[in-house]
C-alpha cells in the first residue's frame, strides 16, 4: 500500500520520506505513509484557503445536501473503512463498523443543525436601531486526530466544522492514517480544498501546521502533553485552541446496584478498545456492603474476555496501538503492585498470542489514591477497583483527580445518583449506562480534560465565532458626540427611567434628549 | 366605604355600578367595587388600544420596559404587609402564606424585568443571498382574566411577560377578589412614574359582562385566562365565533400524588397533606387523588387523618392559622354538595366533611376532609373540587399507579414519591401532565414552566415559555441581490 496525499481535491504524490504504519495485531508493516514536506502543507493550506472563500458562502441548504451525502459515501465506504481501521488500530472489527456508523450520523446531524442555526437578533438599547449576530466561520481549521476513533473523532471536528463554513487540512495520527486517507472517497464530494489531508511522523507538521498564519483555529483530540504544547503554541499566535484531551474517569457501584450487571458494565467500560478510549472508566469505587461479591464478577468476566486478531468475529479485545503504550501501561501496574496493590488477573502478555501488542484485562484491588494507576491516564484495560464505605466517599475520591472528562454510576437510588450527578466533577455523567454518547449532546470536559465542547449545538459554536451586528435606520447625528460642550448641557445624561422609589415625575424625554450616551454605547 | 372605580388611562373613572366585596372569614361586607358595563369595558379597550398604536410604551426599550418591571416590584416589596392584608381579608388565606404569595409577586416582576432585555429572535439560514430574521414583537393589546385563589401572584404571571413584552393590558381581577389589583393600581399611579397611560388598565367586573366583553373585542389581540375548565371552553367557543386572537388558558386539575412504599413514609404524609390542603386545596395544581401503595394504604391513612386533624383552622389574619375559609359562600355550598354526593355514591368520609361551627360559624369554612374507598367512577374522584377534600385510592403496583394517574380528563400536575430512580424516570415519562414533582408537591417557580396537558389548558406561564405567549414572530428577509429576478 503506497498512500498519496489529499489536496485540493484530488491525489498527490509525496515528495518526502515515508514512514511505516503496522498492523498491533501482527506487528508486520502494512504501508509506507507519505511524510508530507513543509511545500506539501503550505499547499493544503492554501488550498483550504482559497476553497474558505467560496465554501463559506454556500448556503446551508446545499451545505447540508454534500453533507449528507458524505454520510452516504461513509456508510457505502463501511467495510473498507473499518477493515482498515482495525488492521492500522487493532479494534474488532465489530466495533470499528460503529464507528464508521457513528461517524456517518455525526455528518447527518450537523448537516441538518447547519440550517437551523444562524444567530439572533437581539433587543436593541435605543430606539430605531436594529441588532442581531451573525454566527461566522473561523476559516482554515487544521484538525489533529488521534489514533483511538480515527474517524468518529475526526467527525465530530470535520462535521461542524464544515457545517459552519470552515474548510479543513487534517493530520491524522502516524500510527493510523489509512483510514483517514481513504475516507478522502467520501470528501470527494465536496468543492476541491475543502478538505485536505496531509501526513507526518512526530510533532513537526503539526507545529507547521499550527504555525501557519492562513490556518485560523486549530482542533486537537490527544493527550494532555500534546494539548499543552498545542495549547502553547496557539497561544503565542493567539489561535484558538479547541482541545479534546485526557481522562481518568471513576465508575461508582452503590450497594444497591445489580451486581451481574455492574460487573459487566464495569469490565466492558475499562476494557473496550482495550481501554483506550479517553472515557474508559479507569477508576472503581465500590460500595463495602457489595465489594467481595462485585471483585469476583469482576474477575471473572475480565478473565471471560477473548482477546486476538481484530479480524476474527470472535475476538472481544484486540491488540493495544503499540509495544510503548503497553510497556506504559505494565510499567503503571508494575508500580501500583511495588507499593502494596495485589493482582487479581492479567498483569501480562496472554501466554497464547506471541506477537502483536497484546495485554490481559487486568484487575487490581488494594489500591489507593498515592498509586499512579488511580492518578494518572493509563489507556490500558485495566480496572483497580476501591472499597468505599458510601457515597460521600466515593464522591470525594471521584473528584481527587486532575482530569474531568466522564464519571459513572450504578445504583436505582435516586438520592445518590443526583447527589454524585450534582458534586462529581465531569463533562459527563452517566447513570446506569456507560460510554454512550449522542450527537446531540455535548461531549467533553474540563481542568486538564480540555476547553472544549464537541457534538450538540455547542459542538457547531466551537467552530463559529459571533459577529454582532447593529444598525440604526435613521440617519443622525448624536447627542454625545463631539463638542462635548453641547453634550455637557443635556440636562439629564440617561435615558429617564423610573428607578425603584424614584417620585419624579417626569414623562419619557423627548427621542433626541434620550439618544444620549451609555456605558457601552461605543 | 369607598367606592372604588376602574383604573384607565392611569387614572380612575367613576363607575356606574358597584358590587360588595365579602370578607369570607366574617361574611361582612368590606369593601364596595365598581361593575363595568359593556361600555366601560369599551373604554378600557380602547385606552389600552391606543397605548399600543400610538403610546410612548411601543418605543420604550427593552431596557426602559425591564425598569419599570424592577419598579413594580420594588412597590410591591415595600407595601408586602399592607398587600397581604389585603389578599387575607379578601381571599381568606392565612397571613403567613399571602405573605410568601406578595414575595413570590415581587420575584416574577423582577424575574420577567430581567428577561426583557433577552428577548432574542434568530437569523434564519435562508439558501438565497439574502439576510432573514426573526424578531419578536409584542402581541400587542391583551386582555388578562384573573382567578380568586392567588388574585396577586396570577395577576404577576400575566402582567410582568406581557408588560416585558411590549403589550398593553386590560386586567380583570375576579369579581369576588378584586382589591390587591386595585391597590397595586394606586401604587403603580403613585410610585412607577414610568409607566405611560393605557398601558395596564384595571377593570372590575363579572365574567359574563366585562369578561366577555374582553374576549369578544376585535380591538384585543389576546386573552390569557385562568380558571375553570367550563370557563375556559366558552372563552374559545366566543373567539371561534367573534374575533379570532391569540389565547392562552391555565384551567383546572384533578392531580395525582402517587406514593410508593419504598418512599420516606413520614416525608409522604406531609407532602399528601400539604400538596393539597395548601390555601384551602384552592390551587390548580392540588393533589387532589392521592394514590397509594397497597402495602402502604392502612398505615397511611391512619397517619393521615392524625395530622391532617391537627391543620389548625381560623382567623385567617393570626399567624398559627393554617387553613382559612372557602372564598365564597357559593363556592363553600359547591364543595359541600361534592361532599354529599361522594357519601352518596358509596365514598367513605373518614375525617371533616363539614362546616367546623363554633367561633367559625359565619366564616365559609369547611374542615380538612378525606375520603377512602373511593373508585374512579365516582365523581369526587374525577371532578375539581378546588378545597380541601381529598381522596385515597389504592394501587398494587406500577402499571395499575401509572393507569389511574392517567385516567383523567386534565393533565396539569401529578407527583411521585419514590426513591427507586429507575421508578421515578419511568412514572416521570409516563404521566401525561404539565408539571411532575418527584418526592414533593407544588414547589413552583418563576424561571420554570407552568401549564397543562389535555383539558387543563394551552400554553404555559412562568420561565421563557410564560414570555413567548405574549409575543409575535416576525420574519424579515432582506434580499441581497439587485439583479432582476427575470420571471416573466
Amino acid at each position: 500500500m503506497k498512500p498519496k496525499l489529499w489536496i485540493n481535491g484530488r491525489w498527490q504524490s509525496s515528495k518526502g520520506k515515508t514512514f511505516p504504519v503496522n498492523n498491533p495485531a501482527t506487528e508486520k508493516v502494512i504501508a509506507h505513509v507519505p511524510s508530507s514536506t513543509h511545500a506539501e502543507l503550505l499547499a493544503a493550506v492554501a488550498s483550504a484557503r482559497a476553497a474558505f472563500n467560496s465554501w463559506r458562502w454556500v448556503p446551508g441548504l446545499e451545505k447540508a445536501v454534500l453533507l449528507h451525502e458524505v454520510a452516504r459515501k461513509l456508510r457505502e465506504y463501511q467495510k473498507t473503512l473499518a477493515h482498515l481501521m482495525t488492521l492500522e488500530g487493532g479494534k474488532p472489527f465489530c466495533e470499528n463498523r460503529d464507528e464508521v456508523e457513528w461517524s456517518a450520523s455525526c455528518f447527518d446531524y450537523y448537516a441538518e443543525l447547519g440550517r437551523h442555526s444562524r444567530g439572533s437578533s437581539i433587543p436593541p438599547v435605543f430606539e430605531h436601531q436594529v441588532n442581531f449576530t451573525i454566527k461566522e466561520p473561523f476559516g482554515v481549521v487544521g484538525c489533529i486526530t488521534p489514533w483511538n476513533y480515527p474517524l468518529l473523532l475526526l467527525a465530530w471536528k470535520a462535521a461542524p466544522a464544515l457545517a459552519a463554513g470552515n474548510t479543513l487540512v487534517i493530520k491524522p495520527s502516524s500510527q493510523t492514517p489509512l483510514a483517514t486517507l481513504e475516507l478522502a472517497k467520501s470528501f470527494s464530494v465536496l468543492p476541491s480544498g475543502v478538505v485536505n489531508i496531509i501526513t507526518g511522523e512526530g510533532a513537526e507538521l503539526g507545529e507547521l501546521l499550527i504555525q501557519h498564519p492562513d490556518v485560523d483555529m486549530v482542533a486537537l483530540t490527544g493527550s494532555v502533553q500534546t494539548g499543552i504544547k498545542v495549547g502553547e503554541s496557539c497561544a503565542r499566535l493567539c489561535k484558538p485552541a479547541h482541545l479534546e484531551l485526557g481522562g481518568k474517569d471513576p465508575f461508582i457501584v452503590c450497594s444497591d446496584a445489580d451486581i451481574d450487571v455492574a460487573a459487566q458494565a464495569a469490565v466492558w467500560a475499562g476494557c473496550l478498545n482495550a481501554g483506550q478510549v479517553c472515557t474508559s472508566a479507569e477508576r472503581f469505587y465500590i460500595f463495602e456492603e457489595i465489594y467481595d461479591a462485585f471483585v469476583k464478577k469482576v474477575v471473572h468476566y475480565a478473565q471471560a474476555i477473548r482477546i486476538g486478531d481484530g479480524m476474527d468475529p470472535t475476538t472481544d479485545m484486540g491488540p493495544m496501538i503499540s509495544a510503548a503504550q503497553v510497556d506504559k501501561v505494565d510499567a503503571q501496574v508494575r508500580a501500583a503492585i511495588k507499593q502494596g496493590a495485589e493482582l487479581l488477573t492479567g498483569g501480562k502478555r496472554p501466554p497464547h498470542l506471541s506477537r502483536g501488542f497484546y495485554y490481559e484485562p487486568t484487575v487490581l484491588v488494594n489500591v489507593d489514591h498515592s498509586m499512579a494507576i488511580m492518578k494518572e491516564e493509563t489507556f490500558g484495560p485495566v480496572l483497580p477497583l476501591m472499597k468505599v464505605s458510601g457515597i460521600a466517599e466515593a464522591i470525594k475520591l471521584a473528584n481527587d483527580s486532575i482530569y474531568a472528562l466522564g464519571a459513572n454510576i450504578y445504583t436505582k437510588n435516586l438520592e445518590w445518583s443526583m447527589l454524585a450527578m450534582d458534586h462529581v466533577r465531569a463533562g459527563t455523567f452517566w447513570i446506569n449506562d456507560p460510554l454512550t454518547d449522542n450527537d446531540a449532546a455535548p461531549f467533553g470536559g474540563c481542568r486538564c480534560t480540555g476547553n472544549s465542547r464537541e457534538l450538540g449545538e455547542e459542538g457547531l459554536d466551537g467552530f463559529r465565532h459571533t459577529k454582532h451586528v447593529h444598525l440604526d435606520y435613521i440617519m443622525e447625528r448624536k447627542s454625545y458626540w463631539y463638542p462635548y460642550w453641547q453634550y455637557n448641557q443635556v440636562k439629564e445624561p440617561t435615558a429617564k427611567a423610573s428607578g425603584g422609589s424614584s417620585k419624579s415625575k417626569s414623562r419619557p424625554l423627548s427621542k433626541k434628549k434620550r439618544n444620549v450616551r451609555k456605558k457601552g454605547t461605543l | 366605604m369607598k367606592n372604588w372605580g376602574f383604573y384607565i388611562n392611569n387614572d380612575w373613572v367613576k363607575a356606574s355600578n358597584h358590587r360588595d366585596v365579602i370578607n369570607p372569614a366574617t361574611g361582612q361586607v368590606y369593601a364596595r367595587v365598581g361593575e363595568a358595563t359593556k361600555n366601560e369595558t369599551e373604554q378600557a379597550i380602547a385606552a389600552a388600544r391606543k397605548a399600543f398604536d400610538e403610546g410612548p410604551w411601543r418605543e420604550y426599550t427593552a431596557q426602559r420596559r425591564g425598569r419599570v418591571l424592577f419598579a413594580i416590584a420594588e412597590v410591591i416589596r415595600k407595601h408586602a404587609d399592607e398587600l397581604a392584608k389585603l389578599e387575607t381579608e379578601n381571599v381568606g388565606k392565612p397571613i403567613v402564606e399571602s405573605e410568601y404569595d406578595m414575595a413570590d409577586t415581587a420575584t416574577c416582576y423582577e424575574y420577567y424585568g430581567g428577561l426583557a432585555t433577552k428577548i432574542l429572535g434568530e437569523v434564519n439560514p435562508v439558501p438565497d443571498n439574502a439576510i432573514s430574521l426573526t424578531m419578536k414583537e409584542p402581541v400587542g393589546v391583551c386582555g388578562l382574566i384573573i382567578p380568586w385563589n392567588y388574585p396577586a401572584l396570577m395577576m404577576a404571571w400575566k402582567v410582568a411577560p406581557a408588560l416585558a413584552a411590549g403589550c398593553t393590558m386590560i386586567l380583570k381581577p375576579a369579581e369576588q377578589t378584586p382589591m390587591s389589583a386595585l391597590r397595586l393600581a394606586e401604587l403603580l399611579k403613585e410610585e412607577v412614574p414610568d409607566l405611560p397611560p393605557g398601558v395596564i388598565n384595571v377593570l372590575t367586573g363579572a365574567g359574563e359582562i366585562s369578561g366577555a366583553t374582553l374576549v369578544a373585542s376585535p380591538q384585543v389581540d389576546k386573552i390569557a385566562f385562568t380558571g375553570g375548565t367550563e370557563t375556559g371552553r366558552n372563552i374559545l367557543k366566543t373567539i371561534g365565533s367573534t374575533h379570532i386572537k391569540k389565547v392562552s388558558l391555565e384551567l383546572g386539575g384533578k392531580s395525582p400524588n402517587i406514593f410508593f412504599v419504598d418512599a420516606d413514609l413520614q416525608a409522604s404524609i406531609d407532602g399528601a397533606l400539604f400538596g393539597v390542603f395548601i390555601n384551602q386545596g384552592e390551587v390548580c395544581s392540588a393533589g387532589s387523588r392521592l394514590l397509594v401503595q397497597k402495602k402502604w394504604h392502612d398505615e397511611f391513612i391512619d397517619r393521615l387523618i392524625e395530622q391532617s386533624k391537627k391543620i389548625k383552622l381560623g382567623d385567617p389574619t393570626l399567624r398559627e392559622t393554617k387553613m382559612g375559609p372557602l372564598v365564597t359562600k357559593e363556592h363553600r355550598e359547591r364543595v359541600q354538595g361534592f361532599i354529599d354526593a361522594a357519601v352518596k355514591q358509596g365514598a367513605n368520609l373518614v375525617t371533616g366533611g363539614k362546616a367546623p361551627g363554633g367561633d367559625l360559624k359565619d366564616g365559609w369554612f369547611v374542615e380538612p376532609t378525606i375520603f377512602t374507598g373511593v373508585t374512579p367512577e365516582m365523581n369526587i374522584y374525577r371532578d375539581e373540587v378546588f378545597g380541601p377534600v381529598v381522596t385515597v385510592t389504592p394501587f398494587e403496583d406500577e402499571a395499575e399507579a401509572l393507569k389511574l394517574a392517567n385516567g383523567t380528563a386534565f393533565g396539569l400536575a401529578a407527583a411521585v414519591w419514590t426513591r427507586d430512580i429507575f421508578k421515578a424516570f419511568r412514572m416521570v415519562k409516563q404521566i401525561r401532565a404539565g408539571i411532575v414533582w418527584v418526592n414533593t408537591m407544588q414547589p413552583c417557580f418563576v424561571e420554570a414552566p407552568w401549564g397543562g396537558y389535555k383539558q387543563s389548558g394551552i400554553g404555559r406561564e412562568l420561565g421563557r415559555y410564560g414570555i413567548e405567549e405574549f409575543l409575535e414572530s416576525k420574519q424579515v428577509h432582506i434580499n441581497l441581490s439587485e439583479a432582476p429576478i427575470g420571471w416573466y
